[in-house]
């Protein structure tokens, strides 16, 4: 993506740059050399709109000054009143990226909101952007990622606390999917809406489910779940993701015969390590569920060795190896585990649905917009 | 771990260390159990081997050994560090600082700490060292049971005395490993297992990864847990001051006593019922492990 840049905004830029404390970026730090200025001095001389301007430019971490959870609402306001001007600022040609500028830095901040119980905010944020977006009625390409970015901060918020969305009637689910319908609209027969979809029916399931207890040790399967799954599993594309999910499925359904097929097939159907991981480590759980405990640990190896940071495969391997007597493996493993814990467990971000994708769409972002 | 095999050189070594009596934690033939002798609430001391009456499997078994033990005890803590717990942080390094001092020289600390992962913020360390906790920063959700079946399969088959004693409000929104897996990872260790459940208000549940399943009978899994391995289930109504039920803990744990015996009659594999009681007249309580799996139970 090419674009021109007006003289009058390099010297704002540039001052701007000069204005703010060493060590925050890289960008900054040639311009401005080794000052150091107190953060909250920071947070409270740089606007919304300054950050927008250094954001542009390829400093990604400005977000971090502006984006505290106190003031996540002030962007909104911030940017309804200055991002359409600073938007037309450089032309009609320039608009349409500077709207993706300023969207990606909207769901950026709005990532940071959505970590504190007053997520709110962060979504009439990304409300606000989304509806910037569809301004230009042809989107840019680079538009997908935004997309699939926000499907996946949704999923994530929604994913780990899907009480949010009882406590507050089905608004944020709503929202979701209003989200998708846009999506599907600009970028349509996009196989990521296919999973978009199921996951969102999959999660008002679970609002079901934590409104009453287990059946015996089962949970009941929405067919509807079931079915959009099944259908995303026939795009390539998705194929091995809806395989795990439904096998995931009939494992908490009481049918680990029925997860172990769709589980082996999707380890097959993937070159992708989490993906690998994540369908050895479930297909294990169903193993192991039918007392086939020597297979389930080779199971688990294989899961373990897709992806050596999952200390839930490590776990899970470590005790099949305790209970076979390989002690001596087993103590080796967890004790590797718990010096090197990371956060690169694929199984943590599984009830997360698409979040795993949300650093590559951020990072593709922030190239096709500078 | 009392099932592992009985090793000569392990013999050896501990005959090379006259100040302490030698001991095997655990193997097929020789075994030792770790019996707490109480009247009400007040440990009962002076008792021989001619005192207690051990069965293995039903068979009445020759005590070779009984002594209040004089062995140094690895303590491992396991402490909640997820976010939930981020306003009482400080507090909660000054109880780990506090539990570090109250151990002597030879003893050994560990803090196993569970969030959204297990971590191990330091290993054994010896008792009274300051205890390196800045790598503590509480964040994200709580795995209690990986943490759990994590310090148990990590227990040490040493001739040192292992006490495992693990904090947690209960809530458990991340492990996939259960109750039942710390009661079948606990019977296959020589540690004592006590586990504090703390709680502010509220119900009690345990909840695991996005499924919940009814917490009350997992809490009595857990419970079994720990007293099969001869340690505590507490459930406390409010916060607990953690350096006080350690200490609690650990007299108790220093004033038990170690019954030595090699096991006859009885099958070399499998699962071991063992039965404690006190011969001498009066009424008293025998806090003592329920048994042991000696060799793997599982095949292919």
């Amino acid at each position: 993506m090419t674009r021109a840049r007006a003289l009058p905004r390099i010297v704002v830029t540039v001052a701007l740059l000069v204005a703010l404390p060493a060590g925050r970026s890289a960008a900054r730090d040639k311009a401005a050399g080794p000052v150091s200025w107190p953060q909250q001095d920071v947070q409270s001389s740089l606007s919304v709109m300054d950050a927008l301007e250094l954001y542009e430019l390829g400093d990604p971490e400005v977000i971090k000054l502006v984006a505290t959870p106190r003031q996540i609402g002030s962007i909104e306001l911030e940017l309804i009143k200055g991002a359409p001007a600073w938007i037309k600022a450089n032309g009609p040609r320039e608009a349409p990226r500077r709207r993706l500028v300023a969207a990606t830095f909207a769901i950026e901040a709005a990532r940071h909101g959505l970590e504190t119980i007053d997520g709110w905010r962060s979504l009439t944020l990304m409300e606000w952007a989304s509806t910037e977006l569809r301004v230009d009625r042809t989107p840019l390409p680079a538009e997908r990622f935004w997309r699939i970015a926000v499907v996946a901060m949704l999923a994530d918020w929604l994913g780990q606390f899907p009480v949010t969305s009882i406590t507050a009637g089905e608004t944020p689910l709503t929202w979701f999917e209003k989200h998708l319908g846009f999506s599907e609209q600009r970028f349509p027969k996009d196989p990521r809406w296919l999973m978009a979809r199921a996951f969102i029916t999959e999660l008002r399931a679970i609002q079901s489910f934590l409104q009453r207890p287990l059946l015996e040790g089962k949970v009941l399967i929405p067919n509807d779940v079931v079915l959009l799954y099944e259908a995303a599993a026939k795009t390539p594309a998705v194929e091995a993701e809806a395989n795990i999910r439904l096998g995931y499925i009939w494992l908490t359904g009481g049918e680990p015969d029925r997860a172990i097929d769709l589980l082996t097939r999707a380890a097959t159907s993937t070159d992708e390590n989490d993906l690998q991981y994540l369908a050895h480590l479930i297909r294990g759980w169903a193993l192991t569920r039918l007392g086939r405990h020597g297979d389930a640990v080779a199971a688990f190896r294989r899961a373990h060795e897709s992806q050596k940071d999952g200390q839930t495969a490590v776990l899970w391997l470590a005790n099949g190896l305790f209970l076979q007597g390989q002690r001596e493996e087993a103590v080796s493993l967890i004790d590797g585990s718990l010096k090197s814990a990371t956060e690169t467990d694929p199984w943590h971000v599984y009830y997360r649905g698409p979040f795993r994708l949300w650093p590559s769409m951020i990072q593709q972002l922030r190239e096709a917009i500078r | 771990m009392r099932l592992g095999i009985l090793v000569m050189a392990l013999c050896a070594l501990l005959a090379a260390r006259p100040q302490q009596a030698p001991v095997f934690r655990s193997g097929v033939d020789a075994v030792t159990i770790d019996v707490s002798v109480f009247q009400g609430n007040r440990a009962i001391h002076g008792l021989t081997a001619a005192d207690f009456e051990l069965t293995d499997n039903g068979v009445k078994q020759d005590l070779t050994a009984s002594s209040i033990e004089t062995l140094p005890i690895d303590l491992t803590l396991i402490q909640d560090a997820s976010g939930s717990i981020s306003n009482q942080i400080e507090r909660m390094r000054a109880d780990i600082r506090a539990v570090a001092a109250m151990l002597k020289p030879d003893d050994r600390l560990r803090l196993l700490t569970f969030a959204t992962h297990v971590a191990a913020p330091f290993g054994f360390q010896a008792g009274g060292t300051v205890p390196p906790l800045e790598t503590v920063q509480p964040s994200g959700a709580t795995s209690f049971y990986n943490a759990l079946v994590s310090a148990l399969l990590t227990t040490p088959p040493s001739e040192r005395r292992q006490l495992i004693v693990a904090f947690s409000d209960g809530l458990d929104t991340m492990s996939f490993l259960d109750a039942a897996d710390v009661g079948s990872a606990a019977a296959r260790t020589d540690a004592v297992l006590h586990v504090y459940l703390v709680r502010d208000a509220g119900a009690f549940q345990v909840s695991r990864g996005w499924l919940p399943y009814d917490g009350e009978s997992d809490s009595d899994t857990l419970r079994t847990a720990a007293l099969d391995t001869g340690g505590q289930f507490y459930k406390s109504p409010s916060a607990a001051a953690i350096p006080t039920l350690v200490r609690n803990a650990l007299d108790e744990f220093r004033t038990s006593y170690v019954l030595r015996y090699t096991a006859t009659g009885v099958a070399s594999t499998g699962w071991h019922d063992v039965a404690v009681r006190v011969t001498r007249p009066g009424r008293s309580t025998v806090r003592a492990r329920k048994g042991y799996f000696s060799g793997p139970e599982r095949g292919k």
